[in-house]
């Protein structure tokens, strides 16, 4: 039988496999059950809701990461830079939902890359502070906090590489590192569409009131 | 939306067998496939108000999925356990037989597709599982038209050698 054949039937047996709809419906039930453990941001259902814009999380995620890089405890940097991380994907999935359509693809690649970053480096990490962010008001402003902070990860994180003489702590740095790199590259970019997209906007404001 | 709202149940109910059936052809451990794709479902629900719209969702479930699926396997290496069902005595209770147990010499060409390297692995199990024309292989691995032809080329020159076949079959 022919390689064309074999690859052929291999896609029959494979197009039987998960056909039953009651084991298809137990995993919805199970990814439902993890996500309802997840926080309720829904401020029309939670009478609890309190709004929480980006820029209060990120100047709290800033204070913790000065905080915890002066203890010199590497789990707790660690775990402030997994926080930076997630509230990095946080603001780029707001964003990337947003009314910014210039933005959004930048927004979403931004999302993706901080969430690939979390499962690499904290990939038990459950708890984040940026589980409360309710609104990204002014995306300019929470973008160049979220710029510094992401410099300041990366600083932090400089200085575990140069102390440590664990091999495989220094690697998941300078991963870590580019990660962040990486990270504030697509913001950059944001910035620069946000800053194209406000000029035309004032530009076309000022051309009405002539 | 609510989790379990009826759009998106019928959107799982849907695509998430057929994110499985992508991911089957690049691993065989039960557990990551698993992982993998309830991320991928994850995002999809994150995202719900972009992929809702979507003509041909799978191009995006599939970019996501190859992404989760490549985090499962990191996380599998760093925790340094197999969690290979093939690996795990008595792993299921006697009687149960789920997908993977289910022995079908139809499905011994996934061993040697799942030792290409990843590209190859991904263009085969794109263009002959869901017979996805090359453009839209090309947009899901991130690579041009030509690069998918070439990863298709060398996939089934090596999995020649590796199943040791003649070019006649």
């Amino acid at each position: 039988m022919s390689i064309e054949d074999r690859l052929r039937d291999a896609a029959r047996a494979v197009d039987e496999m998960w056909t039953s709809s009651e084991t298809t419906q137990k995993r919805l039930a199970r990814l439902e059950a993890r996500l309802a453990t997840e926080p309720n941001r829904d401020h029309t259902t939670d009478p609890t809701y309190v709004c929480v814009d980006a820029e209060r999380l990120v100047e709290v995620s800033r204070r913790a990461l000065s905080h915890s890089a002066e203890g010199h405890e590497t789990l707790d940097v660690m775990a402030e830079v997994g926080q930076v991380w997630a509230l990095t994907h946080a603001i780029g999935h707001q964003l990337a939902l947003g009314e910014v359509p210039e933005i959004s693809t930048y927004a979403a690649t931004l999302a993706n890359r901080s969430y690939t970053a979390i499962s690499r480096l904290t990939p038990r990490m459950r708890d984040f502070r940026a589980d409360q962010l309710s609104e990204v008001r002014d995306v300019r402003r929470a973008l160049l906090g979220l710029q510094a902070l992401l410099g300041e990860v990366g600083i932090a994180l400089v200085s575990i590489a140069c102390d440590t003489e664990d091999e495989h702590l220094y690697m998941q740095c300078i991963e870590a590192i580019d990660a962040s790199d990486d990270m504030g590259d697509e913001i950059r970019e944001m910035l620069r569409r946000f800053e194209v997209r406000e000029q035309r906007s004032t530009h076309t404001a000022a051309q009405s009131t002539e | 939306m609510k989790p379990g709202a009826e759009d998106f149940s019928w959107f799982f109910a849907r695509w998430e067998p057929q994110v499985r059936r992508y991911l089957v052809w690049l691993e065989g451990d039960h557990s990551v496939i698993d992982d993998a794709a309830q991320e991928t479902m994850i995002s999809a629900f994150r995202y719900w108000e972009t992929v809702k719209v979507l003509d041909r969702p799978q191009a995006w479930l599939f970019k996501v999925a190859g992404q989760r699926l490549g985090d499962a396997q990191e996380a599998r290496r760093r925790l340094g356990v197999s969690t290979d069902p093939y690996e795990l005595p008595d792993r299921s209770p006697p009687g149960a037989r789920d997908e993977f147990s289910v022995h079908d010499d139809r499905l011994a060409i996934l061993e040697a597709v799942r030792k290409l390297p990843p590209q190859q692995g991904a263009a085969i199990g794109l263009q002959v599982q869901h017979d996805l024309p090359l453009n839209e292989i090309a947009d899901i691995m991130g690579v041009s038209t030509g690069s998918v032809k070439t990863h298709l080329h060398h996939a089934r020159k090596a999995l020649k050698l590796l199943l040791g076949e003649d070019e006649g079959g």
